[in-house]
């Protein structure tokens, strides 16, 4: 007879659940601590997502529409850093949410393997890997709150990796849900997601994973998750912003901008730049396969590739790859969990007839990570997603504008711009998701109004024939150059100025 | 009539709300209850003249804060269902040889029915194909005296032993527990198990019962097997009542057994032992879910009740108007039950400890509840997702607003996706998707809630039987409705 947990209370008792939580509970604490006392580099990105929690909670409209409309700055972190902001306050909202995060994924990578001495020697690898490798390093330093990604991506993974080893319910339903939570991080977390679902479904609709009506009911378990957040995405993209397919016009207006052959030329640029600890991974997950890891290295070899491919996808159409290039970190974490993987049983005749193969597969992982670890930071997401290093001052604008037009204010587009220049009030900069021209007019009817333009260079709107570009290029007949910094930024007045303030009236 | 050696029937006390000397649902409210109800409908009214913007604020946070409570306990109970399911599995090896060696414990099976003469005969059959050793074993038929259509139909079926028909004198109240009563006080046996009229329960269930027993602690007093149906693909809402009953079986209660919690019991399907069935006074006669009553009863006086894992085949309603109908009376019986032993509150707490209290009013309150309030939500949502009405924005301030849209967009979402999940568990892949479309099957339940509700009103003890067909209704040839 099974009678799972008879004779013995159900939940655990109060020492029993100590003893299975406890010792996770000191890793996750000394790791966040940890986080929280070493240096971080502040990214830019942070700085994007808080000047949305910051116009969410003073009630701007900007704030909700950049929340579910910004396919760059997604909503899981930004709900992230709301929630570490309601919890800690504004000074310490990023940093605890990238140590919790980190700490979190961390303990999802160490219980990717089998017993305490084998997780501490994942972690002093980790914690080895941080400190040499430049990728890791410059991972684990930079404070961007795209580090909530990687808790569902290690929670997929390490659920993924228990399914194929016992094919419990419970495991391709957390697996689902994580892919699902991913497809709110962004395309690269999107398109992780959907890789895990794929490497799911494919498992699922074997044979061996029961008859024809289980494999049918878990089909529509494991797509479920991802698919509805997806809708939910698009449901609030036309709630918020009249559109549903607001968040994807700027992905779709990237891509237009690059020719095919620029395109194939950048993605292929772009996997040039894939840290290299990725391939040492995929190297070392290689060396490692066997019969009875086959499914789980095969995935994580899947997720790399989708990783890889995704991460130069966004460097070439000048997408940010901040949530790529941390995934693609935790996943390389995710696959030194893997060696060896909680099915990596072996035979010994198995081993010998690998054995060549993997010395092969191991030295070529050893140097990949060697030349890595020599040659300077190639993709550093920090670097990458610093836009603002050019632009000029708020003070030095609205100085400018009050020569002429006092207290005039200022229009700015997108997610960056208002970000940067970031006015909850609205007294001197007002921020808006999307230009139209007669949205624009609108705001001029009341005031003199200027419209702030940044260089097409693709870190402020999508390089090619975009109506920013063809503003830039003075292409409006509303609008008179007031200004261009040296950097290239533009500073435009509306000429259709409001009946009361006319000086041609004063004049007459 | 001959005096019977066990008295569930007749009152021992004057207490008119406890006359067989346990609460009981003779009344709707007690005079604390009715005086509370009169006072809170003065007190909103007199607030909505004051203030009745802030009233409605208030009403809404409370309505958010428990959505959000009611949402986190059902992801808590399907995950302790998922990793740690406790149900009772035994091996056909177990079954081999009775508990002590020598001979199976007695057994004896009530099918209490009325006006149930064209299902008789597949009963009869269902119970033949029990594995159980006749000398063992008395199934007692108990019709009720005035029912000719029933009680001509098993006379002439001219049934031997173990079968027996018990003639149930008509009395008031007129309901199953009442009947279920009866049957049982007289006769010796050691365990006791209810079937409805149209159930088919797996030919090894009451072997696997009595090992159960023998091998649980004596605390064990019940346990509840299974329900499931044998004609899940006539209709969409058989699939969706399907796939409802797999959540709560194959998830729900599992997960409630996980916690220790009080675990309502299913109408049909629970083994007892026989004499603490007759300790506790048996079934409320005026309680119209006398299952889920007796389920807390047994609780409160320290009984425990697990899950078996075996399954009872029962026919599910493919009208909607009966669906109502049953859902009706199930919701009335849930405020009835909730009602009766939320009388002495404190004592209620005591007994059941906080941890346990709460599951009580978050199961058997919350679900009413949830039911009832539904409505108003959905319209809300619909309304503001098609109109943006001005002004809505007052009464969802932002945390308030962030709760709702959880509630709204992921506590809706968990309901659908567990049920879709616990439609793969237990065997009913094909269902999934169905699980999904669970929404527009909560707006059923919620007419039935407040056609419940009212009823409790109007008509408290009223019994909406259950309608059973004679043919199954089995639209999938080779499907679950030829298994059993």
């Amino acid at each position: 007879m099974r009678t799972p947990g008879e004779g013995s209370p159900a939940l655990p008792a109060g020492s029993a659940l100590t003893r299975r939580l406890g010792p996770w509970l000191v890793v996750f604490g000394v790791v966040a601590a940890l986080r929280l006392v070493l240096p971080g580099r502040p990214s830019d990105t942070g700085l994007v997502h808080e000047a949305i929690v910051d116009s969410l909670l003073s009630g701007h409209n900007w704030g909700r529409q950049a929340l579910v409309g910004a396919l760059e700055y997604p909503l899981l972190p930004t709900l992230g850093l709301l929630g570490a902001r309601t919890l800690v306050g504004p000074t310490l909202a990023v940093v605890v949410l990238v140590a919790v995060s980190q700490a979190w994924s961390l303990c999802y990578l160490l219980r990717l393997r089998q017993g305490p001495l084998r997780r501490v020697v994942l972690g002093v690898l980790l914690a080895t890997a941080a400190w040499v490798l430049p990728d890791f390093r410059a991972a684990w330093t930079a404070l961007d709150p795209h580090w909530i990604a990687a808790v569902p991506f290690a929670a997929a993974i390490f659920h993924l990796a228990r399914w194929f080893d016992g094919r419990g319910l419970r495991d391709a339903v957390l697996t689902a849900v994580n892919a699902g939570l991913l497809s709110f991080c962004g395309l690269g977390g999107l398109l992780a997601g959907l890789g895990l679902v794929l490497v799911l479904v494919h498992d699922v609709r074997r044979p061996t994973c029961g008859d024809a009506d289980h494999r049918q009911g878990l089909t529509v378990l494991v797509w479920t998750p991802l698919l509805y957040c997806l809708v939910l995405w698009l449901l609030w993209n036309w709630l918020v912003l009249g559109d549903l397919l607001f968040c994807v016009k700027h992905l779709a207006s990237a891509l237009s901008s690059v020719a095919g052959g620029e395109f194939v030329r950048l993605a292929w640029r772009g996997l040039r730049h894939t840290p290299p600890v990725l391939w040492a991974s995929a190297l070392c997950l290689l060396a490692v396969l066997s019969p009875a890891n086959r499914r789980v290295v095969r995935a994580m070899l899947v997720l790399c590739a989708i990783l890889a491919l995704t991460r130069s996808l966004c460097l070439a159409t000048g997408l940010l790859a901040g949530v790529s290039t941390l995934l693609v970190v935790t996943a390389a974490a995710a696959a030194l969990g893997l060696v060896p993987g909680p099915a990596a049983v072996e035979t010994v005749g198995e081993r010998r007839r690998g054995g060549l193969w993997r010395v092969l597969a191991t030295l070529a992982a050893a140097v990949v990570l060697v030349l890595d670890g020599m040659a300077p930071t190639a993709a550093d997401p920090v670097a990458e997603a610093a836009f603002a290093h050019d632009a000029p001052a708020a003070v030095e604008i609205t100085g400018w504008i009050d020569r002429d037009w006092t207290r005039s204010r200022t229009a700015v587009f997108g997610v960056r711009l208002p970000a940067l220049y970031h006015d909850p009030l609205e007294r001197r900069f007002v921020a808006r998701m999307d230009y139209h021209e007669s949205l624009f007019m609108e705001l001029a009817q009341d005031e003199v109004m200027h419209l702030l333009l940044p260089p097409p260079d693709g870190r402020f709107y999508p390089r090619g024939k975009t109506v920013f570009a063809r503003l830039y290029e003075g292409q409006s007949s509303i609008l008179l150059l007031e200004r261009q910094w040296e950097s290239g930024w533009q500073l435009w007045r509306c000429v259709i100025t409001p009946d009361d303030e006319s000086r041609l009236k004063d004049l007459q | 009539m001959p005096e019977k050696p066990y008295n569930l029937t007749q009152a021992v006390s004057n207490d008119p709300l406890a006359p067989r000397g346990f609460p009981q649902a003779t009344l709707v409210l007690c005079r604390w209850q009715r005086l509370a109800a009169w006072g809170l409908l003065a007190g909103l009214v007199l607030w909505a003249i004051l203030d009745w913007r802030r009233e409605l604020l208030i009403l809404n946070i409370l309505c958010t804060v428990f959505y959000l409570a009611t949402t986190l306990y059902r992801l808590l109970i399907i995950d302790l269902a998922l990793s740690k399911a406790r149900d009772i599995r035994l091996e056909p090896a177990d079954l081999e040889r009775p508990p002590d060696g020598v001979q199976w414990p007695r057994y004896v099976i009530i099918l209490p029915m009325y006006h149930e003469g064209a299902v008789l005969p597949h009963l009869v059959e269902s119970m033949r194909r029990l594995d159980y050793p006749a000398d063992r074993l008395e199934i007692r038929l108990l019709v009720e005296a005035d029912d000719e259509e029933t009680m001509s139909v098993a006379r002439g079926m001219d049934l031997q032993p173990p079968f027996r028909i018990v003639t149930i004198p008509v009395s008031y109240p007129r309901t199953k527990p009442k009947a279920c009563n009866v049957g049982i006080e007289d006769g010796e046996a050691d365990y006791l198990v209810i079937y409805d009229a149209e159930d088919r329960p797996e030919p090894d269930q009451l072997k696997k019962a009595a090992v159960a027993f023998s091998r649980m602690s004596p605390e064990v007093a019940c346990i509840q097997g299974r329900l499931n149906f044998y004609n899940p693909d006539y209709n969409i809402l058989t699939r969706c009542f399907t796939a409802e009953y797999a959540t709560w079986f194959g998830m729900s209660l599992p997960g409630l057994d996980c916690m220790h919690a009080p675990i309502p019991l299913g109408g049909t399907s629970n083994h007892f032992r026989l004499p603490v069935l007759r300790e506790l006074g048996g079934w409320d006669e005026y309680n119209v879910t006398e299952d889920c009553d007796l389920g807390l009863r047994l609780h409160i006086r320290g009984w425990r009740t697990r899950m078996l894992d075996s399954t009872t085949w029962e026919q599910a309603c493919h009208d909607p108007f009966l669906w109502i109908r049953q859902r009706s009376r199930w919701a009335k019986g849930y405020a009835q039950t909730y009602l009766v032993h939320t009388r002495d509150l404190v004592g209620l707490t005591r007994r059941l400890g906080l941890i346990g209290s709460l599951h009580f009013h978050l199961l058997i309150g919350g679900s009413i509840l949830c039911q009832l309030i539904n409505p108003v939500y959905w319209f809300m949502a619909v309304l503001w997702l098609l109109c943006r009405p001005a002004g809505v924005d007052q009464f969802f301030p932002g945390p308030v607003f962030a709760m709702g849209a959880l509630c709204l967009f992921a506590g809706n979402f968990v309901f659908a996706y567990t049920t879709a999940i616990a439609c793969v568990q237990s065997g009913v892949g094909h269902l999934a998707k169905y699980g999904l479309v669970m929404p527009f099957y909560w707006v059923m339940h919620s007419v039935g809630a407040w056609k419940g509700f009212l009823q409790l009103i109007t008509r408290p003890h009223h019994w909406e039987k259950t309608t059973h067909f004679s043919v199954p209704v089995d639209s999938t040839p080779g499907s679950a409705g030829e298994t059993p």
